[in-house]
């Protein structure tokens, strides 16, 4: 048996030379082993003895050089350098990933949403009475491929009484939830919105942004402000308020238009919220 | 007994090789993302900062400028124009991987400073530099005037800058410059002003010319009312000579405020 084995070995090895992709021809090698055995096999159980079985498979098998020569046509090995080459591709991308993450640090610090209106005071006293409305606007509006909607809006009115005058006194804001949206995840956070948004009230008063009050020297306390507070993959989200909004207001509407985009989104004061 | 070989049937070689390339491919883009999506080049990189800024036009560079590093990268100041309507200054860093990409991390770090186009045909405004008011504490700072007379191969600019009179500067005099700058680039000119020696650090004209650049940033401008005097920005003269030497325009305009 161990002879048979290495007049077989012996052929495929020199048939499986003619392979030009060298890392090719020990698959070829087992595949043409494990024929050869079986044929044998075959022909032991039909009788035949050890010497006759080896000597007629490899009288099957035919000349070893025209048997490779016929399989180094059928193994390119230009496919097999292609595969090679894929492989190390593969390697060597995985290896820079390695080297990029362990250089930026990974830093994902500023993904996620945080809870909105945190810290924000909610209760009221003796002294002061809070009143404060949660509102889900259905409004969106496209610029710049960016999609912009108001998740949740919280309109907030503060009444106290001056002790000197004993006069009742209020105070009402809107803080908002302002989400931008864009398909490409290197679109980054529109940050230009925060110099320009401006806000309209049903009354005709104007809400100017911080950048456009002192462009315009205008320190009156109306105005539209915030900060960006998170991002997710194709979201950016920012916290922004409306101040010292006219108690009179039935709509308040957020506005840009700068350098031909613009988009508007309007909360609506009177719709029935959720009170807090 | 006859042996059975029940071997998987291999995935053949071509389906194999997609696979690697996809698989490269993936590997290559979360790499990509990871870096922080850079740019290719700083015009690429100029475009997103618009998209960012949320303005639909986007800005023909005219001029290219080195800056110092930052961190070990190179550096870009651009000088960008929107048509009539608008001018600008965009820095921004090559700070991608193996430093090949700009502005990366979503532009984190880069800097945009947009400004009305004047009406009154040159546009001045004074570069807040990059990094920001890192480029000229030291060295020079850059004023831009951004310019429609094509025929000019030189132009002159002179200011005075007159601190306002609650800075309560013991010197506070007005201080007059003039510069000069050859055309390097189709419209705009670039000044050089070099700013005061160490020595002078502490003088009234060291505190305005900070201020000066910072007239084109959206988030600095309230500062402007109580530094210079009348509260508005400094005026400017441009005069423009052509090729021989001859004055063809003169123009007066203010320093451009941030477009907001």
């Amino acid at each position: 048996m161990k002879s048979n084995r290495l007049a077989f070995q012996s052929w495929c090895s020199r048939a499986a030379a003619h392979i030009r992709f060298k890392a090719d021809r020990p698959d070829v090698e087992q595949e043409l082993l494990e024929h050869m055995e079986d044929h044998f096999d075959a022909l032991v159980q039909e009788g035949l003895t050890a010497q006759e079985a080896e000597r007629q498979t490899l009288a099957a098998m035919g000349d070893a050089d025209e048997t490779g020569a016929a399989l180094a046509k059928v193994h390119k090995p230009y496919l097999g350098w292609l595969y090679v080459a894929a492989k190390w591709l593969v390697a060597l991308s995985a290896v820079l990933l390695l080297m990029v993450s362990c250089s930026t640090g990974m830093d994902f610090s500023g993904y996620g949403f945080p809870e909105p209106f945190q810290g924000l005071a909610t209760e009221s006293d003796e002294t002061y009475r809070r009143e404060i409305t949660y509102l889900y606007p259905n409004c969106t509006d496209k610029c710049n491929g960016y999609t912009f909607s108001l998740p949740v809006v919280t309109h907030r009115r503060g009444t106290w009484v001056e002790k000197q005058e004993n006069m009742p006194q209020t105070y009402e804001a809107v803080y908002f939830v302002l989400e931008a949206a864009h398909p490409l995840p290197w679109a980054g956070s529109p940050d230009g919105l925060r110099e320009s948004i401006y806000a309209v009230d049903s009354e005709g008063n104007l809400y100017p942004s911080r950048c456009q009050k002192v462009s315009h020297s205008d320190y009156e306390e109306r105005e539209v402000c915030g900060n960006p507070v998170g991002r997710t993959l194709l979201r950016y989200r920012f916290q922004m308020w409306i101040s010292t909004l006219d108690p009179d207001a039935e709509w308040v509407e957020l506005r840009y238009g700068r350098m031909g985009c613009s988009f508007a989104l309007r909360i609506d004061l009177t719709e029935g919220g959720d009170a807090a | 007994m006859k042996r059975i070989h029940v071997k998987p049937k291999p995935l053949p070689r071509i389906a194999r090789i997609a696979l690697c390339v996809l698989a490269a491919a993936v590997l290559l883009f979360v790499v990509y993302a990871v870096s922080g999506y850079p740019a290719f080049s700083p015009e690429q990189a100029l475009r997103r900062a618009e998209r960012r800024a949320l303005i639909s036009m986007h800005g023909e560079v005219l001029a290219c400028e080195p800056q110092m590093l930052y961190n070990g990268n190179a550096t870009r100041l651009l000088a960008v124009e929107y048509g009539d309507v608008a001018a600008g200054f965009y820095g921004v860093s090559q700070n991608g991987p193996l430093r090949l990409g700009w502005g990366a991390g979503s532009g984190s770090g880069d800097s945009l400073y947009l400004f009305p186009k004047s009406a009154d045909g040159v546009t001045v405004a004074a570069c807040p530099g990059y990094p920001r008011y890192m480029g000229f504490p030291e060295e020079t700072l850059v004023i831009a005037a951004f310019d429609d007379v094509p025929e000019a191969v030189r132009a002159e600019l002179s200011f005075t800058l007159a601190p306002s009179a609650s800075l309560g500067y013991p010197d506070a005099a007005p201080i007059s410059y003039a510069l000069s700058a050859e055309r390097e680039h189709e419209g705009v000119f670039l000044f050089s002003l070099a700013t005061p020696e160490e020595a002078d650090k502490q003088s009234s004209a060291n505190y305005l010319l900070e201020p000066l650049a910072e007239c084109v940033d959206p988030w600095s401008a309230q500062i402007i009312p109580g530094t210079f005097a009348d509260g508005a920005p400094p005026v400017a003269t441009v005069v423009f000579y052509d090729a021989s030497g001859n004055a063809v325009a003169t123009i007066e305009t203010a320093f451009a405020r941030a477009l907001v």
